[in-house]
């Protein structure tokens, strides 16, 4: 074979999947040389399109590094070693098949009737020399925190108390037995001497933070009408390093534990944390990485996301009531773009970079994404979402959306 | 017809339709006119070329492919060219040093369908190989220095630990 010309070589490389050309890349001098890095680029791309040699200290400095990569996870899934739950058939709409790719319209206003996909989501976390925090919340978009609350149907601006940062946090009041606090229709008691208090709530657990002998706590506790932090799960709470979340149906602690991080899911009655996801490719990490982590529900499944990049990660929310509960990552994509659980020619998701919008994606689960995505400019602000039924994107041009987000800072200032 | 003279002197009279399926003969024939005579196909031999003419002249009703045309880029596209045609499958099941001949006269005659599913056929044989398996198949020597072997070594195992 190496002695036809290069132009049929390069011919029959052309042909070759990802895997074929790594493996002639390995069997000689010649073959090395055409399996470049730019053949292996466009091959890797087209299964993985987000990822990047170079990228967040992943020691992936090659497009064949990043290749061998992605052929051992295939070989990983094929062998078993990683799970999968078949969870997507409960997404209400779901289809399986090939992602679209859908031209985001570009407006001032959202059109009349646009739903967001997302029951809350933070955009364009672009990190300059101070992140800029904007929230959709229905149809409205927290300009960072506390600060001006915007109607994106009319652009009318108002000012907020909303701690986005802080969402959650509930009333309480301290009753006439020491260290036992009444909040959200509940009694609960605290170790002596606890103080600065937060206290919050998801429909199953209940989670308070406190300081107690010079060192911040959290403890979670089954909610009932009475509980006490004695039944609870508590632990020593690190802000700079760990991140709770608050699901509906489950807490849910974020941890940095360098160069990765891993969710785990606080399992209150045996007082354990179970490790529901852990990045597979190391993290930066610094003081942002939190900030920018994010876990939130939808449809009923856990999603992670972190920065414009990294883990969304999906959780049988449902069967997090049994002790022991192992959940596995079930976000697959195939060649092609397909989206899949487990089959044939599909890439684990978990832990590869994503962007917004193709977090987006993965939450409708409607396998659309943002046309330009690939390129688009980080500027832009998109908003995924429907009109009548209709999955689609809207979006603001950087220029536009600082425009209007500075406008409606400076009217409050006003 | 068109009579083709293989490179040990076989001739093959052939419709101008099933030749002109090779744009390097078309663009003779139009070059010299109706009265083309013999054309002789040097670097080709006789059982090559017979091979060859039996792809063109099942295929000879094909669309051309137009020049500069190349395959699609979508998913779908891609997805379609790695499949083979059941003729053309068959046609392909020969020994190794005969599929060769024939994408390097597909080449050499510019039959560009040809040369697309005889690379296809080459990457398929590749395809779920280790790189040892490749070796022997297609008889590769393999020429790394023990100091390249180990590198690719490393590789591997730093990606296996992924």
């Amino acid at each position: 074979m190496n002695r036809i010309p290069i132009e049929i070589q390069n011919e029959i490389l052309r042909h070759c999947d990802l895997s074929a050309a790594v493996s002639l890349r390995d069997t000689c001098i010649t073959w090395r040389e055409l399996c470049s890095e730019s053949v292996l680029a466009s091959k890797v791309q087209s299964r993985v399109p987000w990822m990047t040699p170079g990228e967040h200290n992943t020691s992936l400095d090659s497009w064949a590094l990043c290749a061998k990569v992605v052929l051992s996870r295939r070989k990983a899934i094929d062998g078993g070693k990683y799970d999968h739950v078949e969870l997507l058939d409960r997404i209400p709409n779901f289809k399986a098949g090939k992602v679209e790719y859908l031209t985001a319209e570009e407006v001032t206003t959202l059109p009349p009737g646009y739903q967001s996909v997302f029951d809350s989501v933070y955009l364009r976390s672009v990190a300059d020399a101070e992140p800029q925090l904007l929230a959709l919340r229905g149809s409205s978009l927290y300009i960072n925190n506390r600060q001006a609350m915007l109607d994106l149907y009319t652009l009318d601006v108002k000012p907020t108390n909303v701690d986005i940062a802080n969402e959650g946090v509930l009333e309480f009041e301290e009753t006439a037995t020491n260290n036992v606090y009444e909040c959200h229709g509940c009694s609960i008691e605290l170790p002596e001497g606890a103080e600065t208090l937060r206290f919050y709530s998801g429909k199953k657990q209940m989670v308070v933070y406190y300081d107690i002998e010079l060192e911040e706590r959290v403890c979670v506790m089954d909610r009932k009408p009475s509980m006490s932090y004695k039944d609870g799960f508590a632990f020593v709470f690190n802000a700079e390093t760990m991140k709770v979340h608050v699901a509906r149906e489950a807490v849910f602690l974020t941890q940095v534990e360098d160069p990765y991080f891993c969710t785990y899911w606080l399992d209150v009655g045996a007082r354990t944390r179970v490790v529901v996801a852990k990045s597979e490719f190391e993290q930066p990490y610094d003081e942002w990485t939190l900030w920018y982590e994010d876990v939130f529900t939808y449809n009923g499944l856990l999603w992670h996301t972190f920065d414009e990049h990294v883990v969304p990660l999906v959780v049988d929310l449902e069967h997090l009531d049994k002790t022991g509960y192992k959940p596995q990552h079930i976000i697959q994509w195939s060649d092609g773009g397909e989206t899949h659980q487990g089959n044939d020619g599909s890439e684990s998701f978990f832990g590869s970079k994503t962007s917004t919008t193709q977090a987006t994606d993965m939450a409708t689960y409607t396998n659309y994404r943002v046309k330009e995505d690939r390129n688009y400019d980080m500027d832009d602000v998109f908003f995924p979402g429907t009109v009548e039924g209709h999955f689609g994107f809207w979006k603001w041009s950087g220029d536009y959306a600082d425009r209007v987000i500075n406008a409606a800072i400076s009217s409050l200032r006003e | 017809m068109v009579t083709l003279v293989s490179s040990d002197g076989v001739s093959f009279n052939v419709d101008q339709k099933v030749a002109s399926r090779s744009a390097l003969i078309k663009n003779m024939m139009e070059d010299i006119g109706e009265d083309a005579g013999e054309i002789p196909v040097p670097n080709v031999s006789s059982n090559v070329l017979k091979k060859v003419i039996e792809y063109c002249t099942y295929h000879k009703d094909d669309p051309l492919p137009q020049s500069g045309e190349d395959e699609g880029t979508s998913a779908a596209d891609k997805k379609k060219s790695t499949v083979i045609d059941d003729w053309d499958y068959n046609f392909l099941q020969v020994d190794q040093e005969m599929l060769f001949e024939i994408i390097l006269t597909a080449n050499y005659l510019d039959i560009k369908p040809l040369l697309d599913v005889g690379c296809k056929t080459v990457a398929n044989m590749i395809k779920g190989k280790t790189p040892e398996e490749i070796r022997r198949t297609f008889n590769i020597a393999n020429d790394f220095t023990p100091e390249e072997e180990a590198q690719i070594r490393r590789e591997n195992e730093w990606a296996e630990d992924r």
